[in-house]
């Protein structure tokens, strides 16, 4: 799935101007000094676009003269922060809002400022892992599938994010009821109770960012002399309302997603429903053994 | 003969012209000098913590040393000596660190399926190890955790570092093809350079084709 999407953004480039022997002797006034940029990451295709994520790089180059560089409106990162150079790197930090460069071209006043829209990431959805299958026991009532998770909005990358999973409590009721209520969904350990971070991996205009792990969605099953055999089955249901969480790369400062909901539910007939994330799947307990 | 007045004038203002020069050289040598010592912290602290984010501080800070603001020759080359040491050093780790065996698509789990109990209950992946009452599954089942957890933390790194990868040899490069002429002292002291800090072979041949004959 991963090889069809648009992998890891190359390297920021930078026209060098600090060190370029050329560049004291350019003392010739171009008044034209414009500014272009170009993002880093190469999905979404438009790499002219001024709407970035957090974190995300843009090459910005300036026609003309080499400039002195500043961020004038806003917060971020410029590399390099120092001297006249033609080109410079912008690297959004974790704050969302409007931010202003400003290029000041050596040798004249000739000034130009290029603005972006910075915006962090809204929202998740679960997809099902393409290729892969429903997990179920054939006389049993448990199904499964395997999930990628999206972040959102796509029309930006989110590449220099990470992600993690805050532990959260089972709630179940029904056939589910002692036996799966109340459990953490990844035991994760203190301090945080949190999985490790996990670093995005690819991102696509019509599904968004992605780390590419896989989720095993998967409801397990209670006591078989507690759910039954046949229908009527003792029906109910467990969820975990999840948080999932994100940071910029190397920065400390944690943001919560809106929680989503992973959820299993028994039904009398037999039926089996797992969702997460916007998407859910089914399995009848007389269905045949499948799997992931 | 010149008055005195004018005298008094000429020699003011020639005192606030060498005063301001040597302010100014002093102002860069010290912004350089903390460029490149923050430089060099970073790189020690990646060396003993593993984050990534601080071999990117370390270019990122290396990329603000201005050769040119260093009026002083010896002192220009001695920077230029330091920095580009540096850079090969940062290449060198990359070298080190990279695992060349690492499969980017190989993703780890998120969370690990336990095994049932002898109930008959079989709980989702993620459950805490103590609900397991077979001992030895419970242990091939914390195994298992620690397993996916290396693999998270591992795939987390080596991808990270595969960034870095992407953006500081470049940048090593760039430095290079910009600070050194083809003089045979330039030379001499890049081809030191490379082969002392760059010990891949492969990155070795990369870099040595940056090597240029002296001018005729």
């Amino acid at each position: 799935m991963c090889k069809a999407e648009t992998p890891l953004p190359p390297c920021p480039s930078r026209t060098h101007g600090n060190s370029d022997p050329t560049d004291s002797a350019q003392t010739e006034c171009h008044p034209a000094c414009t500014l272009t940029s170009q993002t880093v990451a190469t999905s979404p295709a438009d790499r002219a676009r001024t709407k970035i994520g957090v974190g995300e790089e843009v090459n910005i180059t300036v026609a003309g003269n080499p400039a002195t560089w500043a961020i004038t409106g806003g917060t971020g990162r410029l590399s390099p922060n120092t001297g006249t150079h033609s080109s410079v790197v912008f690297a959004a930090d974790d704050n969302a809002g409007s931010v202003t460069v400003t290029a000041t071209g050596s040798g004249c006043s000739c000034v130009n400022t290029i603005t972006f829209t910075v915006v962090q990431p809204s929202d998740w959805t679960m997809i099902k892992k393409p290729g892969s299958g429903i997990k179920h026991k054939n006389g049993r009532v448990d199904c499964g599938w395997q999930g990628v998770m999206y972040i959102h909005p796509n029309d930006v990358n989110f590449y220099n994010i990470e992600n993690r999973e805050k532990d959260s409590l089972s709630v179940g009721t029904g056939v589910y009821n002692p036996s799966h209520n109340g459990k953490p969904h990844g035991d994760y350990p203190p301090p945080d109770n949190a999985s490790d971070w996990f670093a995005m991996e690819s991102h696509s205009e019509a599904n968004g960012s992605t780390d590419g792990s896989t989720d095993d969605i998967w409801s397990g099953y209670p006591k078989p002399s507690v759910v039954g055999t046949a229908p009527p089955f003792v029906t109910g249901s467990y969820y975990w309302d999840i948080t999932m969480q994100w940071r910029v790369v190397g920065k400390t400062t944690v943001h919560d997603f809106p929680t989503v909901r992973q959820e299993h539910e028994i039904f009398a007939d037999g039926k089996c429903v797992t969702s997460k994330g916007g998407n859910s799947e089914s399995a009848m307990y007389n269905d045949p053994d499948s799997s992931f | 003969m010149i008055k005195p007045g004018l005298f008094l004038t000429i020699t003011g203002i020639t005192i606030v012209i060498v005063a301001s020069l040597l302010m100014g050289t002093n102002k860069s040598m010290t912004e350089n000098e903390k460029y490149l010592k923050e430089a060099q912290t970073r790189v020690k602290e990646f060396e003993e913590k593993s984050d990534p984010e601080r071999l990117r501080e370390a270019y990122a800070a290396l990329e603000n040393v201005v050769l040119e603001q260093e009026y002083n020759a010896k002192t220009r080359h001695q920077l230029r000596r330091e920095c580009l040491a540096l850079w090969l050093e940062m290449v060198g780790i990359l070298d080190r660190r990279l695992d060349p065996k690492f499969d980017s698509e190989d993703l780890p789990e998120n969370l690990v399926q336990p095994p049932p109990t002898s109930k008959g209950v079989v709980y989702p992946p993620g459950a805490d190890p103590a609900l397991i009452d077979d001992p030895k599954a419970r242990e091939e089942y914390e195994k298992a955790i620690a397993a996916n957890n290396a693999k998270i933390k591992n795939h987390r790194l080596q991808t990270l570092l595969s960034r870095l990868n992407e953006q500081i040899p470049p940048r090593a490069k760039e430095f290079i093809e910009n600070s050194y002429t083809a003089s045979d002292d330039d030379q001499k002291e890049l081809k030191a350079a490379i082969d002392r800090l760059i010990v891949n072979p492969a990155r070795h041949v990369e870099f040595s084709k940056l090597l240029k004959s002296s001018k005729p």
